[in-house]
């Protein structure tokens, strides 16, 4: 990663949590309910079969709609959709040279099946990064916790999610500090092979010390890990139900309605 | 080694994260076993510390690019194995979350190929023996290099069985897996050696923090037959009905000399025991009636002749031993 790398991805996330606490509709929507509906969404979208394109054209109404109401920064999600791509790219790039069976599109055109598997593909991509995307950037993290919570994730994983994600942006900036200082003193644009351990050894021994006087603060407080779980704040009221059985009976009907049709 | 959701199926990822999500509530219980909070805050701060060590790339010499580690035997060298997988998991759900880096739904593939393998693996069965008896530098680069392409290999491999099933990519298996292990091969030795030396520099200065962790669990004898007869009947009576019917290297060299015609037995010592072999074989070729049920029972029977015939002789041995 450049130097500014680690520093860029800091920007982002503090883009991400300050964009998860506004106040649209999507926003209110129980995080419990939200965390469903993406992962329905999700599998409904990779299901599609390899050449099914057009079936997956109604569910960009879903980001799109969502950017629109919530006034997410289209830059932030290119940005998250890149760092996906090139992968995606090396898993369908080989359809497109072994695959030649003809594929009919709109108007009797025909195209070669590893080309349309190979856009499906980036749709898939498109869609599933937009959805979880989303549901990053209109749930602020301890909600999403309280979420997984109420959806009986075991207490220690959301004890460690959650302190993960607040000790985060303390380790990486001290990092990015780190980075910083190696790179004025030295011509390599990533840190040299033989000087990762020592300064990786660092970063360590810091983060240690740090969590050391973190416990002794815990202790002060009288900490105890059940203190830490999410509170349930966020009720799960009728009309959260109701949007999320509604959402996802859309995108089941959007998957299947030609087998009912 | 991080799967995009486009990458799996929904058949796929739902048994992936049933299967991560078991591995998960089992090292929790686990850790809640032994629990000290001051374990909280370290596991927090050493999932931040992996998630910033990811994010510092080193270049690879002779290469023009560069690589991350992955930490899991890092982690496990540190923390021990259920800690480690935790943290990790921990990392792989924010990645997924807050950087598109692998997928929701790809999330159980994830955490099995980047985490199951170095912590519950390679870390118990090669590294930890390997410093059983102390630390050295010659010992820990052995282990951690060890652990760290193994571990790779295998979830490596089982990306591209993951993808193969859920049907994504057309790329045959043997290409796909010739493409994927090399790579990961080349980044197992380096993140080896780099885990490595990490773990010398931190014994220099914390002896203690590389102390070797997990369980104590010993595994008793009982135990360890009961598993070796399960794989022992599995093989014979199940792996046996795959065993090719050409002649093995000696079968296929005496053909090649007598050009097909079976060496026949002459009078003398060679008939007499010829004679008492045909007798006393009740199974001959590993089978009879020609079937395949024929095979598995043979498998079953010889397995359980040799549980008779080396368990009475070790009884044997340990009565004499008493008595002695």
């Amino acid at each position: 990663m450049a130097v500014n790398g680690i520093n860029r991805s800091i920007q982002d996330l503090n883009r991400l949590e300050s964009h998860a606490s506004g106040q649209s509709v999507i926003h209110r929507l129980s995080p419990t309910c939200k965390v469903i509906f993406t992962i329905i969404y999700i599998m409904t979208v990779v299901s599609f079969p390899k050449y099914d394109w057009i079936g997956l054209l109604p569910f960009f109404a879903y980001p799109l709609a969502v950017i629109i109401i919530t006034g997410l920064s289209l830059r932030l999600f290119s940005r998250r959709l890149a760092v996906v791509l090139p992968f995606v790219f090396l898993a369908g790039i080989a359809n497109v040279f072994l695959d030649k069976s003809p594929v009919p599109l709109i108007g009797g055109v025909v195209f070669s099946g590893g080309i349309i598997s190979f856009l499906v593909l980036f749709l898939k991509a498109f869609l599933s990064v937009g959805a979880v995307l989303i549901l990053a950037a209109t749930t602020p993290m301890n909600m999403i916790a309280g979420g997984l919570y109420k959806l009986k994730f075991p207490d220690l994983l959301i004890i460690q999610i959650l302190l993960l994600w607040h000790y985060l942006g303390l380790v990486t900036e001290e990092a990015a500090v780190m980075t910083d200082a190696y790179h004025l003193r030295s011509r390599h644009s990533t840190v040299w092979f033989k000087d990762w351990p020592f300064f990786t050894g660092q970063l360590l021994l810091r983060s240690l010390n740090r969590s050391t006087h973190i416990h002794q603060a815990m202790q002060c407080r009288l900490f105890s890990v059940n203190t830490m779980l999410p509170k349930d704040n966020s009720k799960i009221s009728f009309k959260d139900v109701i949007v999320c059985i509604f959402g996802m009976a859309l995108c089941l009907f959007l998957r299947f309605w030609e087998r009912y049709i | 080694m991080h799967m995009a959701d486009a990458l799996v199926s929904p058949a796929v990822g739902a048994a992936m994260m049933v299967v991560s999500g078991g591995l998960l509530k089992y090292s929790v219980d686990k850790i809640k076993q032994d629990f000290q909070d001051e374990y909280v805050p370290l596991m927090g701060v050493m999932g931040a510390f992996i998630f910033a060590a990811q994010m510092i790339n080193f270049t690879i010499p002779g290469t023009g690019s560069s690589g991350h580690i992955g930490g899991a035997v890092l982690l496990a060298a540190l923390l021990g194995p259920y800690q480690a997988f935790l943290v990790l998991s921990s990392v792989l759900i924010v990645q997924a979350l807050f950087f598109a880096d692998g997928g929701l739904l790809a999330l159980g593939c994830n955490i099995f190929n980047m985490a199951f393998f170095g912590c519950f693996v390679t870390y118990p069965l090669i590294f930890k023996p390997l410093l059983q008896n102390g630390f050295s530098k010659v010992k820990v680069t052995a282990a951690a290099l060890l652990s760290c392409v193994i571990s790779l290999q295998l979830g490596a491999f089982c990306v591209v069985l993951e993808t193969l099933c859920s049907g994504v990519t057309e790329l045959p298996f043997g290409t796909f897996a010739l493409l994927m292990q090399p790579i990961h091969l080349a980044i197992g030795a380096i993140e080896g050696v780099l885990t490595a030396m990490v773990l010398v520099f931190l014994h220099s200065h914390n002896p203690q923090l590389v102390s070797i962790k997990g369980t104590s669990k010993s595994y008793t004898v009982r135990s360890a037959v009961i598993w070796l007869g399960i794989a022992a009947l599995f093989i014979g009576s199940g792996l046996s009905l795959l065993a090719s019917e050409h002649p093995d290297g000696l079968e296929w060299a005496i053909e090649r000399t007598t050009d097909g015609q079976e060496l026949s037995i002459t009078d003398g010592i060679h008939s007499i025991l010829g004679n008492i072999q045909d007798r006393v074989s009740f199974l001959p070729d590993y089978n009879f009636n020609d079937s395949l049920l024929g095979t598995s029972i043979s498998g079953v029977v010889g397995i359980l002749l040799m549980l008779i015939l080396i368990g009475g002789v070790g009884f044997l041995f340990k009565k004499r031993m008493k008595s002695a």
